[in-house]
């Protein structure tokens, strides 16, 4: 240590030049290189410094340095003494040169626990047992080690703020470390938006970990609603298969006996039994309906799209509503649009929708009404179906309630027209299903139009 | 065309529909309510078709089916699975546990003993084409 004490006692007016020039070129680098990684060692500073400082008048160098506000400079002697505190560094801390200058060290200007956390990490890191003070802050410096790093600097007022310090050791010719310099910035703006980015990193965590257990919840419901799907479809099976059982003996023997297979009937034994075979009937196709709705609603509906002809599946379905219609004496046309010949579709699905409004217009018109059929290409990728009766219409008030379950318009204690109220709802799932719609116009007692639109091709696809 | 018909079925109302359809078609009817009982009565006759129901208490249709299949006896027996289960995939088991056909209950009584006669012809055929070509006249 003898060698500092003769710096700061002896010839103190000599070296005091010398000083500053090494001080101004210190932090000339530092500032260049922004108070990072500056990778030139003190003797090669100094060096430099003592090169440039013949053409640099000194005093407004010291007066720079001294008077600057931005950065906080402060000199120590090798103990740690503090023996320069320049503006910036008086009004960043709030003390006067004159509090300060010989009577502490910069250590007593920080946080004490800091210091004891990085006297600490220090320890481990260089291997050495390193104070929690003064030490702590030079150290590094003092081995040659370039050192920037982070503190926080108590204010005369005991207020507190963040800084970025860099310290490098001040050396004689003979390179013995003759005291230390500390140039300090607020950090506060960078602290505050290292803060707030921290603060944004922990609420994406906790976005991401929300959305995880998220996910999770999910995939516990999702394979719980397809268990209990699984549990639905061996219900609907189930359900079916019983209702069937029973079905089957009174339709099979109302048959039988209608068409007089184990005798012959009297005609009012012959037209109960034909009641007990429609009713059987109709409570078959109610069955199919709700199951069939069952389907759609639980998501078992499976599409099996194949190409045909529409004119001629139209044909098909218009023959098997032919009798029903001759009967009425109700004339049934259909007209199919040029360019419309075939369609990928759920062919089945298709003819159950045609026939749903076919059996409907025929339904719901009186003797001597007219049906017609008219299809017609939209454009290159949607053809409609427009089925038209002259039939009772519907009254504008009941065109919502069309597409209800179970709900057939009118329905009183005497029902004056068979049927299910499942047809058209079943027909506008059916059609939505494959990307179709339907739609109704209608004038209570002149009739009404159905129009269904589908796409000329639908791919293969499950719900679910 | 006359044939000697297994019916298989646990509901006796549904087995005796079944059979009076086909008597009146002067088909010769053997019944039984599960498997064991239509055990007894391979083991005496060898029906041209078995009409088996699938739900069945013990062992269900379908494993029946898969049985006879694997026995020499049985193997080319006409077997048509005759269910109340009627939905879709019912049909593909049945065929993939070896049933030559499959018709759902309720049956259209005009239109069954045709499917029958339709099942007879095709089983005739396949086993005429196979087994026995010297019998294609029945």
């Amino acid at each position: 240590m003898g060698p500092t004490h003769s710096f700061w006692t002896e010839g103190i007016a000599q070296r005091w030049n010398i000083f500053f020039v090494m001080l101004a070129g210190v932090i000339i680098t530092v500032i260049n290189e922004a108070l990072h990684r500056a990778r030139v060692s003190n003797e090669v500073v100094s060096r430099e410094l003592m090169e440039r400082a013949g053409a640099v008048k000194l005093e407004i160098l010291q007066t720079a340095i001294f008077c600057s506000a931005n950065f906080s400079c402060i000199a120590t002697d090798a103990r740690g003494v503090i023996q320069l505190f320049n503006v910036g560094a008086e009004r960043m801390m709030g003390y006067a040169a004159g509090d300060v200058v010989n009577k502490v060290t910069p250590a007593e200007l920080s946080d004490p626990k800091e210091l004891i956390v990085r006297a600490a990490a220090l320890s481990i890191e260089l291997e050495t047992p390193i104070s929690p003070g003064f030490e702590a802050l030079v150290f590094k410096a003092s081995r040659g080690i370039e050192d920037v790093y982070k503190l926080t600097k108590v204010r005369k007022n005991g207020s507190r703020f963040p800084a970025i310090v860099s310290v490098t050791a001040l050396r004689d010719e003979k390179t013995d470390i003759i005291g230390y310099l500390l140039i300090g910035t607020d950090n506060t703006a960078g602290q505050k938006i290292e803060d707030e980015r921290r603060l944004a990193d922990d609420a994406r965590l906790a976005v991401e970990q929300a959305l995880h257990e998220a996910n999770a919840a999910l995939e516990v419901t999702k394979t719980a609603a397809e268990k209990a799907n699984l549990a639905k479809s061996d219900f609907l099976s189930s359900v079916s298969h019983e209702l069937r059982t029973p079905l089957n003996a009174i339709i099979g023997f109302a048959e039988f006996m209608i068409d007089e297979k184990p005798g012959a009937l009297n005609p009012k034994q012959k037209e109960y039994l034909s009641d007990v075979l429609m009713s059987g009937r109709h409570l078959l196709q109610l069955i199919n309906d709700v199951l069939d709705l069952a389907k759609v609603e639980s998501g078992k509906m499976v599409l099996h799209p194949e190409t045909f002809a529409v004119r001629k599946v139209i044909q098909e379905v218009a023959a098997v509503i032919k009798g029903v219609a001759h009967k009425k004496h109700i004339t049934l046309q259909i007209v199919i649009g040029p360019g419309l010949e075939f369609v990928t579709l759920d062919q089945h699905k298709f003819k159950q929708v045609l026939y749903n409004l076919l059996s409907n217009a025929v339904k719901f018109t009186d003797d001597d009404g007219i049906v017609v059929v008219h299809a017609n290409l939209l454009d290159g990728k949607q053809f409609e179906v427009r089925v038209r009766d002259t039939g009772i219409g519907i009254r504008a008030e009941d065109m919502s309630r069309l597409f209800n379950e179970f709900e057939q318009l009118d329905a009183g204690p005497a029902r004056r027209f068979e049927g299910t109220g499942l047809g058209l709802v079943l027909t506008k799932k059916f059609l939505e299903f494959q990307g179709g719609c339907i739609s109704v116009e209608s004038e209570l007692g002149s009739g009404s139009v159905f129009t269904i639109v589908l796409p000329l091709s639908v791919a293969s696809m499950e719900t679910a | 065309m006359s044939a000697k018909i297994l019916v298989v079925d646990d509901n006796p109302i549904n087995l005796k529909l079944v059979s009076d359809v086909l008597l009146f078609e002067k088909h010769e009817l053997f019944t039984a309510a599960d498997t064991g009982g239509a055990r007894t009565v391979l083991a005496a006759v060898l029906p041209d078709l078995i009409l088996m129901d699938i739900a069945l208490p013990g062992m269900d249709g379908l494993t029946f089916t898969r049985q006879l299949r694997t026995e020499e006896r049985t193997r080319d027996v006409c077997i048509v699975a005759l269910t109340a289960f009627a939905m879709k995939g019912d049909d593909q088991k049945a065929i993939a546990a070896g049933c030559d056909g499959y018709v759902t209950k309720p049956i259209d009584t005009r239109n069954f003993p045709i499917q029958v006669v339709g099942f007879l012809r095709a089983s005739c055929a396949k086993r005429g084409a196979i087994a026995r070509p010297e019998n294609t006249t029945r």
